[in-house]
């Protein structure tokens, strides 16, 4: 039963990916359809319940990893830490501008991704995180927040990506666009930027897709997805997903 | 297999081979299998002692009854049969009566017991149930072909198509077809098991991957090696030591970022206890501990596989479950 829940949950993702990637891919024709062309007041970014911020975090992983791990939450300076964890994940809500530069969604003030980092990718993928969190918050526009990323990464500011970097986005109370609200569950993988042949990823049949949300641009980052079956809290994926 | 000793309890065991334990809870219990030679066998008693009560049928009448019987139980029936009594009806002998199945259940549970009480007894011997190498015939397939079509099988036919295939001949590991994605999909033996697996000479075991390109020039060298050392002879002892001096001396090499292979075919058979497991991904990291990946907590989707672990290899293997096989049907029941 398991599996075949599996199934369904992997063909659904892939369909909801598929129609993620037209969507942005339709949206780079012209600004004038561009639902969210800058960014909203940061009030529709934040949070009011702190409280609601880290348990949508936590979300993100199954309690028996994400209720010990740093929790940071998203202030008018930034992130900053509101639970000090104990076995190296962080757990945050990422906010639209962790999507790609190009995508129509870019400053879409509902989206929340509930992700938790494992202690690699909270030490080389995070701070990726951080930057262009600062940077927005600054008030750059998206052509000098991707020169600040690329200057980071010119300047060793940021830290090299370590092997084995990984996050769990297992929540299903996140939102992730307006096309596949919370998604499935899925894991995520980074390593150096690639082509996604290299790992079959997007091919029939292959249960791993791109994400395209780094991937050299300008991030040298690419991220591979697999589906899992369950959500964070035990139930299965494949009833709840739209 | 009550104690604390082991992850699993015996119920959860039958469960497992019954395919009834979630996917975590299942590849929770392969990892156990793989290093407890007791559940092992346990798991092999369990599963031949289901496999004989669903061959178990009941005998049919002897064929030297008298004709004089016969007619006599023939004119039985039909006198029944005219009455319109209603029997029981037995299209299919094999288990169908109630009766039966509590004779099998009855059975089971004695011979549970039975393994409980002589569980200590036998435990030296769980360790040999693949003491030593077997003739090395066995572990060949000798048709080529079949050895090709099932090497591809680990990984959808979009990526295993173009892979450079791998086939396990008298001198070692050969290149049967050139590949062009980078891609090398290969039939792994037994031996690639841990060392201190109880099936590491397992001849039996036919384990089907593709690796990936990163994987193929940082992981595959140790599939090779491996198998150098077995055609040569070489004890687990010597294996070890020669592995730990080819990663001092740097003729290993470290796992590159990113290694990952496929392993999603239903045609193989990954060990006694669970035939073809269910169709995964695996991924290679320099030796970690399992928490770093959340692996083997509760509602994780994420296994460690003990296969290297710094015994000698320091890699750390995770495994990761995926819908499909190979083929695109979706994956049986676990």
């Amino acid at each position: 039963m398991m599996n075949r829940k599996m199934a369904r949950t992997f063909t659904l993702g892939t369909f909801a990916l598929v129609a993620v990637l037209c969507a942005a891919r339709s949206g780079r024709g012209g600004d004038a359809k561009a639902p969210y062309p800058s960014m909203a007041p940061l009030d529709e970014y934040l949070m009011a319940d702190r409280d609601a911020e880290i348990a949508l975090a936590r979300s993100a992983a199954p309690p028996s990893i994400s209720s010990d791990a740093t929790v940071m939450v998203l202030g008018r300076h930034g992130y900053e830490t509101a639970v000090k964890g104990k076995n190296g994940f962080v757990c945050i809500v990422d906010r639209a501008w962790m999507s790609g530069f190009d995508s129509p969604e870019f400053w879409n003030a509902k989206n929340r991704g509930p992700s938790c980092f494992n202690p690699q990718a909270a030490r080389s993928i995070l701070p990726i995180t951080l930057k262009r969190t600062d940077l927005v918050l600054a008030g750059l526009s998206k052509d000098q927040i991707m020169d600040g990323i690329k200057k980071v990464f010119q300047n060793k500011e940021i830290p090299a990506l370590e092997p084995g970097a990984m996050a769990y986005m297992l929540s299903k109370q996140g939102r992730l666009n307006d096309s596949a609200g919370h998604w499935v569950p899925h894991l995520m993988f980074y390593v150096p930027v690639t082509d996604n042949m290299t790992w079959g990823a997007d091919m029939p049949g292959s249960p791993v897709l791109l994400n395209p949300h780094f991937n050299g641009a300008p991030e040298p980052v690419t991220e591979f997805l697999v589906p899992v079956s369950q959500w964070s809290d035990g139930s299965p994926a494949s009833t709840d997903h739209h | 297999m009550s104690t604390n000793r082991h992850l699993i309890e015996q119920e959860e065991l039958m469960a497992y081979l019954d395919g009834e334990l979630p996917t975590d809870r299942a590849t929770e219990t392969l990892s156990h299998l793989e290093l407890c030679p007791e559940c092992q066998t346990l798991a092999a008693d369990f599963r031949g002692l289901s496999q004989d009560l669903l061959a178990w049928e009941v005998e049919t009448r002897e064929v030297s009854i008298s004709s004089e019987m016969d007619a006599a139980l023939a004119e039985r029936l039909q006198k029944r049969e005219a009455a319109k009594v209603s029997w029981p009806k037995v299209e299919n002998r094999v288990m169908t009566n109630r009766w039966v199945w509590a004779g099998a259940l009855a059975i089971l549970c004695v011979a549970v017991g039975l393994l409980m009480l002589t569980g200590r007894n036998k435990k030296d011997n769980h360790s040999t149930v693949y003491p030593s190498m077997a003739p090395f015939g066995q572990y060949l397939i000798p048709d080529r072909n079949a050895e090709i079509a099932m090497a591809r099988s680990a990984a959808p036919e979009s990526i295993s198509g173009d892979a450079k295939i791998l086939v396990l001949g008298r001198q070692g590991y050969e290149t049967a077809v050139e590949g062009k994605n980078g891609f090398v999909c290969l039939v792994e033996r037994s031996w690639v098991s841990p060392f201190d697996s109880a099936g590491f000479w397992n001849p039996k075991m036919r384990s089907p991957a593709c690796f990936n390109p990163a994987a193929a020039r940082s992981i595959l060298p140790l599939t090779i090696k491996r198998t150098e050392m077995v055609l040569a002879g070489l004890s687990k002892a010597q294996m070890i030591d020669s592995i730990k001096a080819g990663f001092d001396k740097k003729e290993l090499p470290a796992p590159e970022s990113g290694a990952m292979c496929y392993m999603m075919s239903r045609a193989g058979y990954l060990n006694d206890a669970v035939g073809h497991f269910v169709p995964h991904l695996m991924f290679y990291v320099p030796l970690t501990d399992k928490s770093s990946w959340g692996a083997d907590l509760p509602d994780s989707p994420v296994t460690l596989n003990p296969q290297f672990e710094g015994g000698p290899e320091p890699i750390t293997e995770f495994v990761i479950p995926v819908a499909k096989w190979s083929d695109g049907t979706a994956a049986p029941d676990m």
